[in-house]
């Protein structure tokens, strides 16, 4: 092809341009036909993996005795073993469950394992932590806290629960740590994880580590520590409540784990307060806490301005009185604000309902 | 200025752009494919992790004239597989039986809702719970405003932190919602999640739910195919890994209820007002300096009815490309500004040279090309060797897109509908493209004349859906 002119040499790299294409086309399309391929045989080998494994698996961890001869296991195969075995682990306890490491490591799975925790990919990465953590593998807590530190939150969080199931007392400082620099863990599994490992281990370390928390990190974890230990959360939230109360966010969030009715009197005073917020969790608190004494500040509430704390102070309302229609109507008809009177018709058709 | 000159520069400036355009796409499907391989890689793990751990959701479903579909639609919803969920289907104002039916299926009655007005919209008629669901209710609104106007009516309602907004004629996978909340349990600071839309002509669909998926005999519906796949598993992928996802899909999104009351709700003045809400969320939380993320996940979480005729075809696409225009018109303080990161140095401007103004070089490259071949200044092969570099960078896109789905969710069960689906990728050069941007093009010219826009009549065939 002549490219004398400025013209012939657009039109030359028009066409490689479409060569180039149609080549990286066809070779897309052959890719995925190979992965196809390739991903249709690794179904079948975990199929063929599951038929064998599987019955095996679950006789050898349920029988005492002699163990039998394990067939063949390919490096292939290993991975899809190495996933019934902890599916089958997270389901049982006690000695079927040491039966189950014992034949883990007869097959090499701790080893295996030590190998693949530093795999690139992170489904396998995880899946060799869970094994070393099911097997309470102490040579390999060093790496386990390498991959606690890890950016994904995925992988930090199964180290952390190996560390816990390998030595829960020893794992809490480095654990306590990542809490309080981590945004990414999932807080509420955490705290699962942290109160199975013993109230006794975690307790102390969860308090302390709360009550030396920065103002701003404070409502990130309480919340999630109410859900699963209500009488912790209540004594820390308690301290936290005095100690910053000049931080809205932590008051409002102190709001919703405190069970001590003596606090009361001190509580009643956050109804001025200029955050939503904290009015909102005070309506909650009340209605959790309260008793018929605080009919009249509930009912102030229930002429906010914020349509949550109306609906809150309404359902505290009805909680702390448990009056009949009768009542719940004497109680309508001294309500001046009409958005207080609409929000407890609403509730009241709500309860009705539920 | 000689005419060759002019020729020679178009020459070069239309391939320029077919090589840029499609090499940004190419570089947007890598960063796509580790995307991808780092959240399938994940997945199971985190589902595990995830799977107690559920943020409430309200649902809001606007329905107009949905009376012959609505219930089926609802009960598919309410049998989503999540642990906490509200369904708030919106009659707006339907002129057909929409609200009676509903009211006789699930048993609704009135209910004495103190409504919140966060967002204007046009006036609440009444408020139903029903007594079978405890978690459905029904809000009956004058009708006005559009799909917009009903969904911020639904919004105004919601009780949850999150609401999903979609379409009642979309087919949900059952744990699209368990999908769609992960991004906001792994990052508190997400307001917004789009998920991957798919073609349900060619399914099964029965009860609601995706039965088997199938490939359909429409050539327009097995077009759409490949488009979605090219849309959504490499564009959006891309863009979202970089935090610049201009767009999350009106037949499924998930919002951060506060966030989007705070940015005025859907706007009811706009065609696409999905992706107007989106650029202006990044418009507005980039202006105020918040940390934010607007996200995507790659799991096929809904299924929805291609048109298979062409009249309803190009009013559908007529109806986006007008959308893209306006949503990136009405946030234009996005692209370029301080703090907008790649959503506006980046993706934004990119919409605008590629996407909105594609039709107009696009269409413009084969005029002019094919002008200067009638009068004797280009030859037929320089055209050849144009139209074939066109071409071949779309068919790579559109394979490339294939490999994406074979890497992931291999979602078409059978090696062959990868071969059906390669050859319509070819195919659709011929003829498809052009008419599209030809489309796109009146479009445009109907929106910079201010031209109003007609909805028109859809036809849907839903063939798809079990007897």
């Amino acid at each position: 092809m002549d490219l004398s002119t400025g013209s012939d040499l657009v039109v030359a790299l028009a066409w490689r341009s479409a060569a180039i294409a149609a080549f990286g086309a066809a070779l897309m399309l052959a890719g995925a036909l190979i992965v196809r391929r390739y991903m249709k045989y690794e179904e079948e080998l975990r199929a063929r993996v599951v038929a064998v494994w599987r019955p095996l698996l679950t006789q050898m961890a349920l029988e005492e005795g002699e163990q039998s001869a394990l067939p063949r296991l390919t490096p292939r195969r290993l991975p899809f073993l190495m996933e019934e075995w902890n599916a089958l682990h997270d389901a049982l306890r006690g000695d079927a469950s040491e039966r189950l490491n014992e034949l883990a490591r007869r097959m090499g799975l701790d080893v295996a394992a030590r190998h693949m925790m530093h795999s690139r990919e992170i489904r396998k990465r995880i899946l060799a932590i869970r094994t070393l953590g099911h097997l309470r593998e102490a040579a390999a807590w060093k790496h386990l806290q390498e991959q606690l530190v890890a950016a994904n939150a995925l992988v930090s969080f199964y180290a952390a629960a190996a560390l816990i199931q390998i030595d829960a007392q020893r794992a809490m400082p480095g654990i306590m740590s990542q809490l309080a620099e981590r945004e990414n863990w999932p807080g509420e599994a955490m705290a699962r994880l942290l109160l199975e490992a013993g109230a006794n281990v975690a307790r102390e370390p969860i308090r302390a580590l709360m009550l030396s928390l920065e103002p701003p990190k404070i409502p990130l974890l309480l919340p999630w520590l109410g859900k699963v230990d209500s009488v912790l959360a209540s004594d820390v939230g308690s301290v936290l409540l005095h100690r910053h109360a000049g931080h809205e966010d932590v008051v409002a969030a102190a709001l919703l784990v405190v069970q001590d009715a003596a606090l009361l009197p001190e509580l009643r005073a956050l109804s001025r307060s200029p955050n939503a917020e904290i009015r909102k969790n005070l309506a909650l608190a009340l209605g959790r806490l309260g008793s018929p004494e605080e009919t009249e500040l509930l009912m102030q509430l229930m002429g906010d301005p914020v349509w949550w704390v109306r609906y809150h102070a309404a359902h505290s309302l009805i909680r702390v009185l448990g009056l009949d229609d009768a009542g719940l109507d004497a109680v309508r008809s001294r309500l001046t604000d009409r958005f207080a009177r609409d929000m407890l018709d609403h509730v009241r058709a709500e309860e009705s309902i539920a | 200025m000689s005419v060759r000159l002019v020729l020679e520069t178009v020459q070069w400036l239309f391939l320029g752009y077919f090589v840029l355009l499609n090499g940004v796409y190419l570089v947007l499907n890598m960063v796509a494919l580790f995307g991808l391989r780092r959240y399938m890689g994940g997945s199971s793990a985190a589902e595990r992790v995830y799977s107690h751990l559920q943020m409430p959701v309200s649902l809001v479903v606007p329905a107009y004239n949905e009376a012959a579909t609505i219930v089926s639609s609802v009960r598919a919803l309410l049998q989503l597989r999540y642990q906490q969920f509200e369904v708030i289907v919106v009659n707006d104002g339907s002129l057909d039986d929409t609200l009676a039916v509903l009211e006789k299926e699930f048993e609704l009655q009135p209910f004495p809702e103190a409504y919140r007005v966060q967002i204007r919209t046009q006036p609440v008629r009444g408020i139903y719970r029903s007594l079978r669901h405890p978690n459905l209710r029904v809000i009956d609104k004058e009708n006005g405003g559009g799909k917009a106007d009903a969904t911020n009516a639904g919004i105004n309602a919601a009780r949850y932190p999150l609401f999903y907004s979609g379409d009642a004629d979309s087919v949900l996978d059952p744990h699209s919602l368990e999908h769609a909340v992960r991004p906001f349990l792994e990052d508190p600071h997400t307001v917004a999640c789009g998920g991957t839309v798919r073609i349900v002509n060619g399914c099964v669909v029965s009860g609601g739910f995706l039965e088997r998926v199938g490939l359909p005999r429409n050539p327009l519906a097995l077009v759409q195919i490949v488009e979605y796949l090219r849309a959504f598993l490499a564009g959006r992928l891309g863009w979202s890994s970089i935090n610049a996802l201009l767009i999350v899909s009106g037949a499924f999104g998930v919002f951060h209820r506060e966030t989007v009351v705070a940015a005025g709700g859907f706007r009811a003045d706009v065609i696409g007002e999905d992706m107007e809400l989106t650029v202006r969320l990044h418009r507005r939380l980039s202006a105020q300096r918040a940390r934010y993320r607007i996200t995507f996940i790659p799991d096929p979480v809904c299924w929805t009815d291609a048109p298979e005729d062409l009249g309803t075809l190009a009013r559908q696409r007529k109806r986006w490309h007008r959308g893209l225009a306006e949503s990136l018109w009405h946030n234009r303080g996005l692209c370029f500004s301080r703090n907008s990161g790649a959503a506006g140095w980046f993706a934004f401007p990119f919409f605008v040279l590629f996407e909105l103004l594609s039709p107009v070089v696009e269409v413009g490259g084969y005029v002019v090309m094919g002008l200067a071949v009638a009068f004797g200044l280009l030859s037929a092969d320089s055209l050849l060797a144009f139209v074939a570099a066109a071409f071949a960078l779309g068919v790579m896109l559109s394979t490339s897109a294939l490999l994406l789905e074979e890497l992931s969710f291999r979602t078409y069960p059978r090696a062959n509908y990868l071969l059906v689906l390669f050859v319509v990728a070819v195919l659709e050069n011929f003829g498809y493209r052009q008419i599209n941007a030809v489309w796109r093009l009146q479009a445009l010219i109907g929106w910079l004349m201010g031209r109003r826009v007609v909805w028109g009549k859809m036809r849907r065939n839903a063939t798809w859906q079990k007897r």
